[in-house]
Parts: C-alpha cells; sequence; structure tokens
C-alpha cells in the first residue's frame, strides 16, 4: 500500500500560493456549476447567464462592479484582521451600523441639505465612526479580557440587525408615505455618490474601495503597526518576546477593520440604495470572509476576488432569473467554496511525499 | 397584563418552557465542551445545528416519526463533525477558520434543503412534536413534577446526556486521555496516547450532540417558519462552555438562562409591551456579551485549545 506523509513546510513559494490561487479562482464557479448540476438545472443555460451577469453585457458588468464595490471594502478589513490573527466575524454588523450613523447624519439635513460636496465627505466619516465604533467593544473585550473576538462579534452583529430592524419602523421610518414601510426617507440627491461609468451605476465608490486597498497594502506592509499586526499573525508569542504590544494590535486590527466596513456600509447606502432598508443586512458580511480568504489576506489580492465575487454576485442573481432558482443555492455555493479554499489553502503549506 | 399572578401550576408551565428552549443550546453546549477539552474549538456548531434541524424536521414531517429526525439529526451533525475534523487536526487548518467554514456550509446547506424541500408546501408548516413522558410518582410532585418530571424523552435524554458527559470526562481513562490532549498534547503523545484519534472522537461526538440539539430545535418548535431557525445559539452555546469555565454542569445550566432569554422574548411578543419588540429580540445577545464580561476574569481554558498539534513541534 502507498502510504503519504505530510508534512509542513517551512517556506511558502510565491509560486505555490500563485497555483492555489488561481486553483480556489476556477474552483469557485465550477462549484457553483456543479451545484446547480446536481440540482437537476442546466449548467450550460446557468453558464450562459453567468456570462451575461458578469463580463458579457455592460448592465451585468457594471453590476458586478457595483456588487464588488461595498464588498471590497469589507473583504479588505477582515483581511487586516486576519493577518493579524484577530478574527472578526462582525462585519455585518459593522457595516449596518455605519449606515445607521450615515442615516442618523443625513436625516438631520433631510430638508436642507448642504452641498454635496460637505454632505458626502462628512457621511463617510460617520459610516467609518460607526464601523470602528461597533468594532472597539469587541475590541477592548478581546485586548482587556481576553474573550474570544468570533462570538462577541457575532452577537454585536444580531443585536446591530436587531436595531436596524426598529430604527426603520421606528425612528427613522418614512411618515411621510401611506403604509407602514420599513424604510428610511429617501436621501435628497446631494448624499448621493457621484456616478463615474454614464448610464450606470457604478459610482466613485469603486475609487475609494481601490485607494483604500493600496492605502492599507502601505500600512500592512510599510508601517511598523503592519510589521506589528503581522508579526502578532505570524507568532503571537515570539511577537510579544521581541516588544510588540499585542493588545495593542488586536485593538488596532479590530478597529481598523471596523472601519473599513462601515466605510463599506456607507458606500453601499450612499451609492445603491439611497436609503435605510431592512435588506441593509443582506449578508454581505458574511460573503466578505470568504472574499478575504480567496484574496489570500492580501490587500491587493482583495481587489481581484471582490470584484470576482461582485461579479459572481451579479451573474447568479441573472442565472436566478434565467433559471427561476432560489437565492439559497448561492448561499450553499458560498459554503461549500470557503471549505473548499480551505483545504487548497493547506495544499500550499504542506508537502505531500510517498513513503 | 400587567400584574400577572403566578400559581403553582404557571410556575410549572414556566419552568417546563424554559427547558424546552434550553435544551437545545444544553446539547450544542456539551458537545462544544467535549471538543474544547481535547483542545479543538469548533466554531461550526451553529451551522451542525443548523443541519441537524432541517434533518429532523424532514423525517418529521415526511415520515412522521421524530425519533428518527433526531437520529438523522445526530447523525449529520457526526458527519459535519468529521469534516470538521478532518480539515482542522489532520490537515492543521486553522480551528478558527475550519469551524467558519463547518458554519457556512451549514447555513447554505441548510437554507437551500429548507428551501427545496419546502418551497412548494406552504409558509408555515407544522409538526405535532415529541409526546409528553410523565414519570410515574415523580411527576406528581407539587410544581417541580409537572415542570422536570413530566417532559419529552430528548429533555430526559438532555440530562442522562449531562450526567455522562460528567462520568466520561471526570472519571474515565478516556476522559482523562481527553483532558490530557487538551492541556498538553505532546505529553499525552509521549505517553502512548494518540493524539489526532482522541480530537477525531472528541470533535466527532461534540458534533453528534449539537447535531441532536438542533433536531430537537426543529421538532420542540413545532413549526418551520424561517431559514435560520437557530438565530445564534450554537455561537451561545460556545459562549456557555467559557462561561461554565470548562465545566460540564456549568454550561449545561448556563443555558437555561437563554432559554429564559427567548421565552421572556416571545412572552412579550404575544403580551405587547411599551419596551419595542426588537429590542427583546435582542436580549439573549446583550445577555451573552454581559455574561462573557462577567466571567472573564479567573477562566481558563485548556491549554492547548486552538493549536494544531504537529508531532514535529513545528
Amino acid at each position: 500500500m502507498v502510504r503519504f506523509k505530510v508534512t509542513s513546510r517551512l517556506e511558502v513559494s510565491r509560486r505555490s500560493i500563485l497555483i492555489i490561487t488561481v486553483l480556489a479562482y476556477i474552483v469557485s464557479p465550477l462549484v457553483v456549476l456543479a451545484v446547480l448540476a446536481a440540482a437537476g438545472r442546466s449548467p450550460l443555460v446557468a453558464l450562459d447567464a453567468l456570462y451575461r451577469g458578469t463580463i458579457g453585457t455592460t448592465a451585468g458588468f457594471a453590476e458586478s462592479i457595483v456588487q464588488g464595490t461595498p464588498l471590497m471594502l469589507l473583504s479588505l478589513g477582515l483581511a487586516i484582521a486576519y493577518r493579524g490573527k484577530v478574527w472578526n466575524i462582525g462585519a455585518e454588523g459593522q457595516q449596518v451600523f455605519g449606515a445607521i450613523l450615515v442615516t442618523w447624519f443625513v436625516l438631520q439635513f433631510l430638508k436642507y441639505p448642504l452641498p454635496a460636496y460637505v454632505m458626502i465627505p462628512i457621511a463617510l466619516l460617520f459610516s467609518l465612526l460607526g464601523g470602528a465604533l461597533f468594532a472597539g467593544i469587541p475590541a477592548v473585550m478581546k485586548s482587556r479580557l481576553g474573550i474570544n473576538e468570533v462570538i462577541t462579534t457575532i452577537m454585536m452583529t444580531y443585536v446591530a440587525v436587531q436595531a436596524l430592524n426598529w430604527l426603520v419602523r421606528g425612528p427613522f421610518q418614512d411618515k411621510s408615505i401611506p403604509g407602514s414601510y420599513p424604510q428610511s426617507p429617501v436621501f435628497p440627491p446631494q448624499t448621493a455618490l457621484p456616478i463615474i461609468i454614464p448610464n450606470t451605476s457604478v459610482t466613485v465608490g469603486i475609487i475609494i474601495s481601490v485607494v483604500s486597498c493600496f492605502l492599507a497594502y502601505y500600512i500592512l506592509f510599510k508601517t511598523p503597526l503592519g510589521y506589528s499586526i503581522r508579526a502578532v499573525g505570524y507568532n503571537p508569542s515570539a511577537a510579544k518576546t521581541s516588544g510588540i504590544s499585542v493588545k495593542r494590535v488586536v485593538n488596532s486590527a479590530m478597529i481598523l477593520s471596523g472601519a473599513l466596513a462601515g466605510l463599506g456600509g456607507g458606500v453601499y447606502i450612499l451609492g445603491v440604495t439611497h436609503e435605510l432598508l431592512p435588506e441593509q443586512a443582506s449578508g454581505i458580511g458574511y460573503t466578505a470572509v470568504v472574499v478575504s480568504l480567496l484574496g489570500n489576506l492580501h490587500p491587493l489580492g482583495v481587489i481581484f476576488s471582490s470584484l470576482f465575487f461582485g461579479g459572481l454576485i451579479s451573474g447568479m442573481s441573472s442565472v436566478e432569473r434565467a433559471l427561476q432558482i432560489p437565492r439559497t443555492l448561492s448561499l450553499l455555493s458560498q459554503g461549500i467554496i470557503i471549505v473548499l479554499i480551505l483545504i487548497i489553502q493547506v495544499l500550499a503549506r504542506y508537502e505531500i511525499k510517498k513513503v | 397584563m400587567m400584574v400577572m399572578i403566578l400559581d403553582a401550576a404557571s410556575i410549572s408551565d414556566l419552568i417546563a418552557a424554559i427547558i424546552s428552549l434550553s435544551v437545545p443550546m444544553a446539547f450544542a453546549a456539551l458537545g462544544e465542551l467535549i471538543s474544547e477539552r481535547a483542545g479543538v474549538i469548533n466554531l461550526g456548531t451553529e451551522g451542525v445545528m443548523l443541519v441537524g434541524a432541517i434533518s429532523a424536521f424532514y423525517i418529521s414531517f415526511f415520515h412522521h416519526s421524530d425519533l428518527f429526525g433526531v437520529l438523522l439529526g445526530a447523525a449529520s451533525g457526526a458527519l459535519l463533525g468529521l469534516l470538521m475534523a478532518f480539515i482542522s487536526i489532520s490537515l492543521k487548518q486553522d480551528q478558527i477558520l475550519s469551524g467558519l467554514g463547518i458554519y457556512f456550509l451549514g447555513l447554505g446547506l441548510s437554507g437551500f434543503l429548507y428551501e427545496a424541500i419546502f418551497s412548494q408546501i406552504g409558509s408555515t408548516i407544522r409538526i405535532t412534536g415529541l409526546p409528553q413522558l410523565p414519570i410515574p410518582i415523580l411527576s406528581q410532585i407539587p410544581v417541580i413534577g409537572a415542570s422536570f418530571f413530566s417532559q419529552d424523552i430528548i429533555e430526559y435524554l438532555a440530562f442522562v446526556t449531562l450526567i455522562i458527559v460528567i462520568f466520561v470526562v471526570g472519571r474515565t481513562t478516556f476522559g482523562l486521555n481527553l483532558r490530557a490532549v487538551g492541556e498538553n498534547p505532546s505529553a499525552a503523545d509521549t505517553l502512548g496516547v494518540s493524539v489526532t484519534k482522541i480530537r477525531y472522537v472528541a470533535v466527532i461526538a461534540g458534533a453528534t450532540l449539537a447535531g441532536i440539539g438542533g433536531a430537537y430545535l426543529a421538532l420542540s418548535s413545532h413549526a418551520f417558519q424561517a431559514e435560520n431557525i437557530t438565530a445564534g445559539r450554537g455561537f451561545i452555546a460556545v459562549a456557555m462552555v467559557y462561561f461554565g469555565k470548562w465545566r460540564p454542569a456549568r454550561a449545561f445550566f448556563g443555558t437555561f438562562l437563554f432559554g429564559a432569554a427567548y421565552l421572556l422574548g416571545a412572552f412579550f411578543q404575544v403580551v405587547g409591551s411599551f419596551i419595542p419588540y426588537y429590542f427583546l429580540l435582542m436580549v439573549p445577545y446583550v445577555l451573552t456579551l454581559v455574561v462573557l464580561v462577567g466571567i472573564a476574569r479567573g477562566a481558563r481554558s485548556p491549554s492547548a485549545l486552538g493549536v494544531p498539534y504537529n508531532r514535529e513541534g513545528g
């Protein structure tokens, strides 16, 4: 019998990282098609719809970018946190809270809005602040008391979602329209992010997101803070011995990632919905976990993985329309993709030898 | 309804309702505890519960057998546990990430199955649920009898499981090995204990219990109205292991606090109150955060918790 031995490599080569990344990218759409085939739907029709919903048409391409934009900011934040082994799972709650603060700010100026160049930057600052504040609580609980951040960030997300449900039916509800729809008043045009590609809904949000990724790349790889985050992620006890404050790293990584998630929520509400809806909590914060992994927890990798996933989301909704399949199929595909990525990632870290 | 007069009968109804709401989390917490004592934190518990729930509901609805439903729930839990063990123990992937993967897989799988199986039937699907089995004589005791000795079989099983877990973890050779593997795997390995084997058994056993918890959640709810039926109960169960400082009885009874919190929400939903309904829905989650802060000092986790075991020490 042939036996295999798995041994860990000391150095993970760039080549093997590249190979597993490409593998993950190929595997993801294949999973979607395989799930469809297993559900008894034609993968060919699905492939066609997937093509038209992504790069096949201008509308599909634009929608891919629109979907990928907030996802990029959320995943970027998670990538930074995960680099430091800070397991923030609450990007969903953080982006919701960012959007809630944005809504609060905009509602103060609903009747007499200031010019766009004042409204938009301040609104975006509020979204950053909202996400940072909301992540600050689990950050302190982790750094001061050592409480597992996975549990606290998830609990915080449930709180944020219920707060959202209450606000859109209570204090923030649009009372001017008859009936009681759970939504805030529509924001004034002075708060809408400018559109950069005519006749589409692609806004300046994509520029903000990409610039944030480059900025994060700089912070993570060229500054002392970034170095400490990576050092703590690589080996916490060694980092501590060399004089890095693990507490400070936990706080800054978590709050930075929360701020970026909040910004993602802000970019979404100011660029896409222009009002606060219960659908602000669409599960994008969970998708971002997969996207950050697919981007190899690298700020520049996240640019590609979030646009790729934006395409997958846009493409899947086109598939859902074409084949009349439920939305949960995308959820299932996501679940399978994340497990496969976890397994594929290991391949780069270990050598499998015949013994 | 501002003034409630609680007589013996309503107190025992109240306790019985709290037990029924707590048992799913209690099973999951015991399962998580076994896994964590062996050094593996399984954050996939929520996903495992979801799959256990949908499996049990499927059997109960179409084949009218609640017990087989629980069995299928347990089996699907075991399968997901096997996957968790493979990724986190054999492949040595980070335990947190492995658990998240299992969570997302369970979430996707249960959501998909829910829609695929039940989309044609209607918005609310009802099942009868498990019958009450009063224990003779004991169930006649005032208050306690009706609340503790007049339950369904899975509720009794929860208490039996607690006793078994206390005994196995604390008093058997297997339990000793389990704790050794969680505290100092390389020492256990030197003494000839297979770290991999013990951890596999612990993770699979733990996930099986979570599957049973999910199954009971579905069966005791009588109606399946939502895709995401667990709504964080799996994560609360993980928090309860911390709350219980890795002791079975403390983790087990800790979940009763949350059963009471869920009951409070359900109660005010029916009665109506001056507090917005959505705030009541927040109670279990806020309570978890508060409880975690309260017990944070002095809790000591198994030393090797979260660390994949490498014989070479790499």
